[in-house]
């Protein structure tokens, strides 16, 4: 192991300070010179330590008169973003991102129904609302209905797992458009995913865990099924599909 | 565990990009669709101008996007540029890490995560084995063997769990994995110390050890159900003796 250099012990303390909540988000960093002094570094020193942290999405920096460096609390967007493009880098299949749906999202609903608190159950319902309201527009829908699967997981009470769910959804909502273009009869399938939501919403307000999982299960086995959906499947993770 | 005021994924923001953020676009698919290789250089500043029909201030400002996606590393001087970083696990773990140390994230949360999704993997890995996975396994197990101690057999075993996950063949499961992967490793030694008795240490590895060989038995044999159920019970009974040591209040440091 090499011995780490000043820029990056420095960035070392100022990264805790943020991870910690010491510095909030969206906070000014001192004046660069305040900084060189309490460190006792160089400015070029200093900046590579800036550098670093930047390269973490931890601050941005901003020339002019108004600049200086902000702080970003770390975020799941970024990680989200990130993650999604190292999966596509791998060459990663669609089926291999809902093979890990499967995998996740009823355990995910059998833990809602079994501890989510008020607030919770209000906002799964609130993201079903807003499924309901697109239901005339498919695209709109589409992605009305990527959003209460990515609610499903985040309001289950696991960061962790909302963590998960947050890659995941970085990923479903970039092919929404897609999956619901190569659907043969969207308007039907639209209808029956709204009522197995609904389902869902109704089963996680009586507290049922165990019937929650198990609908949950059902409903993501049904997603995958038919010759279409199978087709798509197998291609690959495309960030870029919208901004072609 | 953590409330539910975790706030939403934000909705679609329909906001005309930047001169800036389409030549980071540009770039970034170039990179992450493999045409501009790990560890390339970019073209030299005046090229770039050129190309993309942008200002000097216009292309560093799309640089630096980059750069705080660690996908490209500014090297200054006169052997300068910029230089290609393809996206990479441990890049992506150690920005999760920070995000779950962050909201506070108990170890109880991050093992109630694993119990998600391993079991599972554990499944898909008998389903799917191969004789070079069944190769792989086997030679996990050799390495927690090896261990000269309880600490070590920790770090072996929580390396065979990862094992598990990575030869299962799912892409985005074994990118999970990874990212947890250093928060696990940081916490081992201090779960094993709170959790083991000294003196029953040395016999609990080896308890631990057998269960690890049954899984690969499992998997060896294509029994699916079998390991699935198998790993589930063999991680919810540590998953008893963890939280019972250290608590549900203990919260991911990457610090320490």
């Amino acid at each position: 192991m090499s011995m780490p250099t000043a820029a990056q012990l420095v960035a070392h303390d100022i990264r805790r300070r943020i991870v910690l909540g010491e510095l909030a988000d969206g906070e000014s960093l001192p004046p660069e010179a305040t900084l060189m002094a309490q460190y006792g570094i160089s400015r070029p020193t200093f900046r590579e330590a800036l550098r670093i942290l930047q390269s973490e999405s931890l601050l941005t920096i901003r020339r002019g008169s108004r600049g200086g460096a902000r702080v970003h609390a770390p975020n799941i967007e970024p990680v989200a973003h990130a993650a999604g493009l190292l999966l596509q880098h791998q060459g990663t299949t669609l089926e291999d991102v809902y093979e890990a749906m499967r995998i996740i999202e009823p355990p995910a609903a059998g833990l809602l129904a079994r501890q989510s608190s008020r607030t919770a159950r209000k906002a799964l319902r609130e993201a079903l609302d807003d499924e309901r309201a697109a239901a005339d527009d498919p695209a709109k829908f589409a992605m009305a209905s990527t959003l209460f699967h990515e609610a499903v997981i985040r309001l289950a009470g696991n960061r962790t797992l909302a963590l998960f769910g947050g890659i995941l959804h970085e990923i479903l909502e970039a092919h929404s458009e897609l999956v619901y273009r190569t659907e043969t009869n969207p308007a039907r399938r639209s209808q029956h995913s709204a009522a197995a939501h609904e389902g869902l919403v109704e089963l996680v307000e009586a507290r049922d865990a165990a019937a929650a999982e198990q609908h949950w299960r059902a409903h993501l086995d049904e997603i995958g099924a038919g010759r279409s959906r199978k087709q798509t499947l197998t291609r690959k993770v495309d960030l870029f599909r919208e901004t072609r | 565990m953590s409330d539910a005021a975790l706030p939403a994924m934000s909705r679609t923001v329909v906001a005309m990009p930047t001169a800036a953020q389409l030549v980071a676009d540009a770039i970034r698919r170039s990179i992450v669709t493999g045409e501009l290789a790990d560890g390339a250089s970019l073209p030299p500043e005046p090229v770039l101008i050129e190309c993309y029909g942008v200002s000097r201030p216009t292309l560093r400002e799309a640089l630096r996007i980059l750069q705080s996606e660690s996908l490209i590393t500014i090297r200054r001087g006169s052997r300068g540029g910029a230089r290609v970083n393809a996206p990479r696990v441990d890049t992506v773990a150690r920005q999760a890490g920070f995000l779950l140390q962050h909201q506070q994230t108990s170890l109880a949360d991050v093992y109630e995560a694993r119990l998600v999704v391993e079991p599972p993997a554990a499944g898909l890995l008998a389903e799917r084995r191969t004789a070079a996975v069944v190769r792989e396994l086997r030679a996990a197990l050799v390495e927690e063997q090896a261990a000269a101690d309880p600490v070590a057999f920790a770090h072996a075993s929580a390396r065979f769990h990862e094992r598990v996950v990575d030869l299962a063949g799912n892409h985005t499961l074994a990118l999970f994995t990874g990212i947890l992967a250093e928060i696990i490793d940081t916490h081992t030694e201090t779960v094993m110390v709170a959790a083991h008795d000294p003196t029953t240490r040395a016999r609990d590895s080896h308890a631990a050890h057998r269960s690890h060989e049954r899984l690969a038995e499992l998997v060896a044999a294509g029994d699916a159900d079998g390991a699935r159920a198998h790993w589930q019970a063999h991680m919810e009974a540590i998953g008893r003796v963890i939280l019972k040591a250290t608590g549900s209040g203990r919260v991911v440091d990457l610090f320490r």
